[in-house]
């Protein structure tokens, strides 16, 4: 993606995290990203492809979020315990806006089909990069594992996001939660 | 009979949950509920004492849309499996606006801190609840289990909201989480 329309794109992003949907209009984008007044329009002529970016850019983002550390991720439930906590840590900081624009665009799929197959192909990538360090990591039942952290990791942002738990240490809770699946390790 | 005040906070859930909070008005809900203009400013004075009162009113749906119509859940694995298994299921389905509001809410929440104290008195409610139900269906860690299950569920129906499973069986998903939970069934007198 461009410098320039993944740019606009994270401004529009600010937009939905902050005002929800509604807020994202062209001229809105131009004014937040400080560029010439249609320049949103020119790289998004529709408002459906204005929310097909950002819904995109968002996919993108939270991927980055996930594999964030790199390669450097050791596969054991140490290892995954702190590389989800470290997820979960930048979706409640750093990265808050990509979270909150993550449940406006969440709500907006399920009335509108046509996002769903953005977060179909999101979705699967993450999955397979997430899929195989868990097995790696020696879950006896990996994809039914995955399927239980993955939905404990977003339930958990949610419920942080809105009521934060004072000194929240999400490695740790991984950690329990891992341990109560039965790992063994590698 | 619902009373005045239940029919105008439904009818605040489903705007909330069809058109955001932006869209949460007194006179908006005096139109869906199809009440005099006014009425919802005489129950509720403030923009935060309707906000309010729809997290009162989440706690009695939501928790209804556990126990089902007979208002009971089994003390047993299966049936936490099975009251949590319908939840999903309306969540997902048929109560999708009480789904949706919550998360406007919720979202309000992160960005309006002076809503946090409702909303976590709310949630105390409903952990205090739901803390006496799996403890009763045999759990050893309550509250271990009810952080992994309640953050587990939250996460499911994000996630089937967006992109619905083609067959989803949510009560043999959380039936195989509980079994990793290790409980101890409870023994019948």
């Amino acid at each position: 993606m461009g410098d320039r329309s993944a740019q606009l794109l994270d401004a529009g992003l600010e937009l939905v995290a902050t005002e929800g949907l509604g807020g994202l209009t062209h001229d809105a984008v131009d004014a937040l990203a400080q560029v010439p007044a249609g320049s949103t329009e020119q790289w998004f002529p529709t408002r459906e492809a204005l929310v097909q970016g950002v819904t995109q850019r968002c996919i993108e983002r939270e991927l980055q979020m996930a594999t964030g550390p790199g390669p450097d991720i050791e596969a054991s439930p140490e290892g995954i315990a702190g590389a989800f906590g470290h997820f979960v840590l930048r979706a409640l900081g750093e990265d808050r806006a990509v979270t909150l624009a993550r449940y406006a665009l969440h709500a907006e799929a399920a009335r509108t089909p046509a996002l769903r197959e953005f977060y179909a192909v999101g979705a699967d990538t993450a999955d397979t990069w997430a899929l195989d360090l868990v097995r790696r990591a020696g879950a006896p039942h990996p994809e039914r594992d995955y399927g239980i952290m993955a939905n404990y990791v977003t339930g958990l942002v949610f419920h942080e996001l809105a009521l934060p738990t004072p000194e929240f240490d999400p490695a740790d809770r991984l950690r329990v939660l891992i341990d109560a699946l039965g790992w063994s390790g590698p | 009979m619902a009373d005045r005040r239940t029919v105008l906070l439904d009818a605040a859930v489903e705007i909330v949950g069809t058109h955001g909070m932006r869209g949460l008005t007194h006179r908006a809900v005096d139109a869906s509920a199809g009440v005099p203009a006014g009425s919802t400013s005489n129950c509720f004075r403030t923009r935060e004492a309707l906000i309010l009162g729809i997290v009162e009113r989440f706690i009695v749906r939501e928790r209804a849309m556990v126990t089902g119509p007979h208002d009971g859940v089994d003390l047993s694995p299966d049936g936490v499996a099975t009251a949590l298994g319908r939840f999903v299921h309306l969540a997902v389905g048929p109560d999708r606006a009480v789904t949706l509001a919550r998360y406007a809410i919720l979202v309000e929440t992160a960005q309006n801190t002076g809503l946090r104290e409702s909303m976590a008195w709310g949630a105390d409610q409903v952990d205090t609840w739901a803390l006496g139900l799996i403890t009763g269906a045999g759990s050893q860690h309550p509250e271990r289990d009810l952080g992994v299950l309640a953050n587990y569920v939250t996460g499911l129906v994000l996630h089937e909201l967006a992109l619905p499973s083609a067959d989803l069986d949510a009560r043999a998903r959380i039936r195989a989480l509980i079994d990793t939970l290790g409980w101890v069934t409870p023994q019948l007198p």
